[in-house]
Order: structure tokens, then C-alpha cells, then sequence
């Protein structure tokens, strides 16, 4: 990955953690020091790698895995932030990346009730219940907002 | 229609663990086929729906 493309990525992350928000474009250049076009193309190349998922036709951050740019039904308190998780896989995937203690609230997908589980000293605290995945892995990234 | 896969919290846990576990270093590049086939492999998520054959 070249340096442009590790660098933007980088600061997505950096913004994602420190504000539960993906910077826009602008931003990015802003920070970076670098043309607009420049940071426009990278999104699009981190994207096309996998590395993100931009909203369809825009270059908006949707997901910059394990973290959603846009509301879920996944929600990871840590270190007293709010972020959103894509799924609950990602959910667990927020105090990996973070390497700390977290508390993850969802609802269940059988009788809707709310469901909170608590990552504490990088083990569950209560490891009850399960996670379904719908679509094999092959078929991940043919729909990934739907997988 | 599949049935998908079901897994327990600990298991997706580790899996959570394993994934993401480089996902902020500099030198973080997205795994290959046969890496991705090989970490679900290293939690024992092996057969048809965790191929990428």
C-alpha cells in the first residue's frame, strides 16, 4: 500500500476512534496537506482494496471496518465513546482494534430484546448466546451492507 | 437456501481478535485468499461456508 493510501487510511481510523465519525474528503486533504483530487482518488483505491466501503455513487465512508459510519443496530461503548459496529462480529471487532474494555449493546435477533455484552480486561464477561452468519464467505462482498 | 453458520460469542471473539488485531498498523494490507482461509482455519471454521474456494 503506498504512502497516500496509508496515510488516509490511517487518519480515517485516527478520526473514526477520536470523534465516532469518518472524515470527508476535504477534511482528510485538509489535514494531510495534499490536493483534494489526490485524497478523492485514494478513498475510491482503498475502497476498490477493500480497505473501506464508501456509500454507493459518493465518496462518503460508510464502513471503515470494524466500524460503521452510519447508524446500526450495533452500538460499542469504550473509553466513554459511542461508535457504531457494522455487525456483531464487527461489534466484537471495536475493543480488538481498540485494545480496550468495552460494552456492546444490540438487540436480539429472535425476541428483540436488548442485549448488552461487556469486553473487560480483553475477555467476555458473559458469554452467553450466539451469532448467526447468514451468507457463506464467498458471498460476503456481493451485498456487503446486507451481509 | 443455506442456513448459514452459527457461532458462540466466543468464538466470534477470537475471530474478532484475529481479524482486527493489525488493522491499525501502517503496514496493515488486506489478507489474501488463502491467509483468510487459513485464519478462519486456526479457529476451526473450516468447510463449505467458510470457502473461498
Amino acid at each position: 500500500m503506498d504512502s497516500l493510501l496509508t496515510d488516509v487510511r490511517l487518519y480515517i481510523y485516527g478520526q473514526m476512534i477520536a470523534t465516532s465519525a469518518a472524515p470527508g474528503v476535504p477534511e482528510t486533504a485538509a489535514a494531510l496537506g495534499r490536493a483534494v483530487e489526490d485524497v478523492e482518488r485514494a478513498y475510491r483505491t482503498l475502497a476498490e482494496q477493500k480497505a473501506l466501503v464508501l456509500r454507493p455513487g459518493t465518496t462518503t465512508v460508510w464502513m471503515v471496518m470494524p466500524f460503521s459510519n452510519m447508524q446500526t443496530a450495533f452500538n460499542v461503548i469504550c473509553e466513554g465513546r459511542a461508535y457504531y459496529a457494522n455487525c456483531a462480529w464487527d461489534a466484537f471487532g471495536i475493543p480488538a482494534v481498540l485494545e480496550r474494555d468495552a460494552n456492546i449493546f444490540t438487540t436480539c435477533a429472535d425476541c428483540g430484546g436488548v442485549l448488552q455484552r461487556k469486553v473487560a480486561c480483553g475477555r467476555l464477561t458473559d458469554s452467553r448466546g450466539v451469532v448467526h452468519f447468514a451468507l457463506p464467505v464467498r458471498r460476503w462482498w456481493e451485498d456487503v451492507g446486507f451481509t | 437456501m443455506s442456513r448459514g453458520a452459527l457461532l458462540t460469542l466466543e468464538q466470534t471473539w477470537e475471530l474478532a481478535k484475529l481479524w482486527y488485531a493489525d488493522r491499525l498498523s501502517p503496514e496493515w494490507r488486506r489478507r489474501t485468499v488463502p491467509e483468510t482461509v487459513a485464519a478462519f482455519a486456526s479457529l476451526g471454521l473450516t468447510g463449505e461456508f467458510w470457502s473461498l474456494a
